[in-house]
């Protein structure tokens, strides 16, 4: 059943559903609050989304909606510019990091990392690698000429690490999206949280980098 | 909007069809220097030019001196800054180092300053002048009247809106003072865009020259490195990075102060620091194309100091402060996700970029010659300019600026750490919202505190606003849920608020920044300084309902285009003689009027729009427009 029409804001015509501009009057509308961020990109909802064409229709939204192209309109149209390009910027941050888009789908599915979910990962294989990693790092000399070839290495591994996670996550969530298998959304928590364990070391990584700039 | 009004009844000698509904506005680009500041305007070719002043310098002296009878003007530009060393503590420079400051932060500026500051109502410094104290807001927006005198005069007419630049880097106070001093000064501040970023536009990287480059912005007391993307006329800031308090006066400094050691002088007066600090500076510009030169001085019983300065030794002097510029550029091309190699080109911006060794500086840590095509002293002016003409819709090449925040911005809790709610680099404008919890039961009030900075430690950041919030019911402790979301907009300035969940109790409040102005502060600066302010409020008042009555016209000339069919003849003359009305009254000067004719409009159209909701619903009922489904 389709929803009736709501009235146009300035123009006061009928708009048959939710969009972004007036079919008569092109006036900018009210952010669409039952819109997730695949479908303000109108794109498939997934786990393995074309960043590149996130990219591209990032700046294509961005013409459309910036603040800059309603500097001379009213406030009502400069108020609804700048909510849809907060809600855009929200959704182009989310969707360009595995990470933050893998918690936005855990969110979205009804998942919350924490309840029922404990936030560190408990796999004892897994913290042991952890452990031996993170005492690599104190025990890094910053002092030495090697140590920033040091964090190198420790980086390639990391992150090769999150790429076999992100891969894992990928087919589970593929899973949740082709067959509608809640179940693979809720094994796909304990992946998220050792993505998110590995993140985490990384930006220790960065922090301990800087101090060698 | 290039939607044009048919509406005039035959016979009329008006042809309301034949007038666009947006005329084309006078707007200028203003770059508010520490040193020079400058105002350009797009010709109408659509390429920007700096203004010039009657002696043809387009370059003014960003210098203002307060004459000691309270009923003269205060002098500005050249002239001002001929009077810094006779007038040495009645002459102000370099006030852009003190915007959005307190006292605090500027010790070290303090001592080197022959002027008295003090502490101001809303925490940020004042300077005292023949007992008087003049705030830094005040001393830019003299700068900015003169730009827009200037401009007004060259342009023939009121300028009615402004594009101001600001250090990437500055934080949030420095943004609202600059903001403030633009309102201080009659203009209406369209946006403040980052001075890289302007940069950027005037670099002509649009024209077709699409990948990632990096823009050095060395000024007088600032120093900033964006690394910008260009793509599909877009340029989208990835990162920044700076020093605000960082720049080409600390080159002069370097020199002066090794002057005045030499001298021997252990107390040197006010007007010797001055003295030596017009030397420094002309030998630094010497030394940007001789191998050395010598400056002669006087001091004490008037004995000569004679010193020849060679490019080596002055390169020496300042290469600490050059090397300072590289940790902000490694972190910005980080923070990029991209190395050295990858950049197509890297822009030089600022006076001090002419100093040779900040130039093989740049090229050796970017791995390839910067380009300097553009005038480096007038390319951040330009720059704003177009900014100002893409914003005032008179341009429509499409090119569209994205700008990111500075600075992480987050808020303290326990143990004086910071949470971050906005990562530096987020691009703006931004909403983050966060939930935060009472610690102790019963709790009904909690402490916020805004901060902004990169490092772990209250302490070590800058501390942007304290507010309380209150009316929280009482509960047990962890119970409550405060969200707390901050905002920031496409000036890159922050509005936080705070709301307690569990109850829904609407507990909403605005901050503003520790240091900028207080309300009474801003309220006594606008009175003594506007003297034609109810006719700028009148002026603002007729925008504003211009604006809207030109969406007005547009919505109804869309909406007759498309449903026209459902009113008889009688009907769409009705509609059509209120809308000329309405049309009638923008030409006018009333903006009651306007607002009046626009209530009238609506009201005479009602039935209409009633018809055409009809019409959607009957529609959307038999499945008329299929495509509409989904």
């Amino acid at each position: 059943m389709n929803p009736a029409p709501q009235p146009c804001w300035s123009c006061r015509g009928p708009i048959p559903k939710p969009v972004p501009f007036c079919p008569t009057c092109q006036t900018i509308q009210p952010l669409d609050p039952n819109l997730d961020f695949f479908g303000l990109f109108m794109i498939k909802p997934g786990y393995q989304i074309d960043r590149g064409q996130v990219e591209s229709l990032y700046r294509q939204l961005q013409q459309q909606f910036h603040p800059d192209r309603f500097a001379t309109k009213s406030p009502k149209e400069r108020r609804y510019s700048l909510e849809h390009v907060t809600r855009l910027n929200e959704a182009y941050r989310t969707l360009k990091d595995p990470l933050t888009l893998a918690l936005y789908i855990l969110q979205q599915g009804g998942v919350t990392m924490d309840e029922g979910h404990p936030t560190t990962p408990t796999d004892p294989a897994f913290l042991m690698e952890a452990m031996e990693l993170r005492e690599g790092l104190e025990e890094l000399d910053l002092n030495t000429d090697g140590a920033s070839d040091a964090l190198d290495a420790m980086r390639k591994e990391v992150q090769g690490r999150c790429k076999r996670e992100i891969d894992g996550l990928s087919a589970l969530f593929d899973d949740y999206f082709s067959n509608n298998n809640q179940a693979a959304l809720e094994s796909a928590a304990a992946g998220v949280n050792r993505l998110r364990y590995h993140n985490r070391f990384l930006e220790e990584l960065d922090q301990r980098e800087e101090s060698l700039f | 909007m290039d939607v044009l009004l048919d509406i005039a009844e035959p016979g009329q000698s008006l042809k309301p069809h034949e007038i666009r509904m947006e005329q084309q506005r006078r707007v200028v680009g203003i770059d508010l220097g520490t040193t020079y500041s400058l105002v350009s305007a797009v010709n109408s070719e659509g390429i920007p030019a700096c203004i010039p002043d009657e002696s043809g310098s387009v370059s003014l002296p960003s210098v203002v001196h307060y004459p000691d009878q309270a009923d003269r003007e205060p002098i500005i530009g050249q002239a001002a800054r001929e009077m810094m060393i006779s007038h040495p503590t009645s002459t102000i420079a370099s006030a852009k180092r003190f915007m959005g400051r307190g006292l605090a932060d500027l010790h070290e500026e303090a001592a080197r300053t022959p002027f008295i500051l003090e502490e101001g109502e809303g925490g940020m410094v004042q300077i005292r002048i023949h007992n008087q104290p003049i705030s830094p807001v005040g001393v830019s927006a003299e700068i900015l009247k003169s730009l827009k005198n200037r401009a007004e005069e060259a342009l023939g007419g009121e300028i009615s809106g402004a594009v101001i630049t600001v250090p990437a880097y500055f934080d949030d106070a420095q943004r609202q003072a600059t903001k403030d001093a633009g309102r201080l000064a009659g203009l209406e501040v369209l946006r403040l865009v980052n001075e890289p970023t302007a940069a950027a536009l005037a670099y002509g990287l649009d024209q077709g020259r699409e990948g990632m480059y990096a823009i050095y912005d060395l000024g007088g007391g600032t120093f900033d490195i964006s690394i910008l993307k260009l793509t599909q006329g877009v340029f989208q800031v990835m990162s920044t990075g700076g020093n605000s308090a960082l720049g080409g006066d600390d080159f002069d400094h370097c020199l002066a102060d090794l002057f005045i050691q030499e001298m021997g002088e252990k107390n040197p007066s006010a007007s010797l620091i001055q003295g030596c600090k017009k030397a420094a500076r002309w030998l630094k510009e010497q030394l940007t194309d001789k191998e050395q030169a010598s400056i002669t001085l006087t001091h004490g019983e008037g004995e000569a100091y004679q010193r020849t300065v060679t490019r080596a030794e002055f390169d020496g002097l300042i290469n600490k402060l050059i090397r300072a510029t590289g940790l902000p550029c490694r972190r910005a091309l980080k923070d990029a996700g991209i190395t050295a190699d990858e950049l197509k080109g890297v822009v030089l911006v600022g006076g001090s970029t002419r100093v040779p060794a900040v130039r093989a500086f740049v090229a050796e840590l970017f791995k390839q010659e910067p380009l300097i095509d553009v005038d480096p002293d007038q390319v951040v002016a330009l720059g704003a300019a177009y900014q100002a003409d893409l914003l005032s819709g008179n341009r429509r090449d499409g090119l569209l600026l994205l700008d990111v925040s500075p600075l992480s911005l987050g808020i303290e809790t326990m143990g004086e750490l910071v949470e971050k709610i906005i990562p530096r680099n987020s691009p703006i404008p931004t909403a983050r919202a966060q939930e935060f919890t009472t610690f102790k039961d019963g709790q009904t009030a909690m402490a916020i505190h805004v901060v902004q900075g990169e490092r772990e430690l209250v302490s070590q950041c800058r501390s942007l606003a304290r507010f309380e919030l209150r009316g929280i019911p009482p509960m047990t402790a962890g119970a409550a849920r405060i969200r707390v979301t901050f905002q920031v907009d496409a000036d890159g300035l922050l509005t936080v608020s705070a709301r307690e969940e569990t109850t829904k109790m609407e507990q909403s409040v605005m901050v503003k920044p520790a240091y900028g102005l207080s309300d009474g502060e801003i309220e006594t600066m606008l009175r003594d300084a506007i003297n034609h302010g109810a006719e700028d409020m009148r002026i603002r008042l007729f925008n504003e309902a211009k604006v809207d009555a030109d969406r007005v016209l547009a919505a109804s000339g869309a909406a007759l285009k498309q449903d026209g069919d459902l009113l008889n003849e009688a009907e769409t003359k009705k509609v059509k003689a209120a809308m000329l009305r309405l049309w009638e009254t923008t030409q006018g000067k009333d903006h009651e009027a306007i607002n009046q004719s626009i209530r009238e409009l609506d009201r005479d159209t009602t039935f209409f729009a009633q018809r055409r909701m009809d019409r959607g619903v009957q529609s959307t009922m038999t499945g008329r427009r299929v495509e509409d489904f989904s």
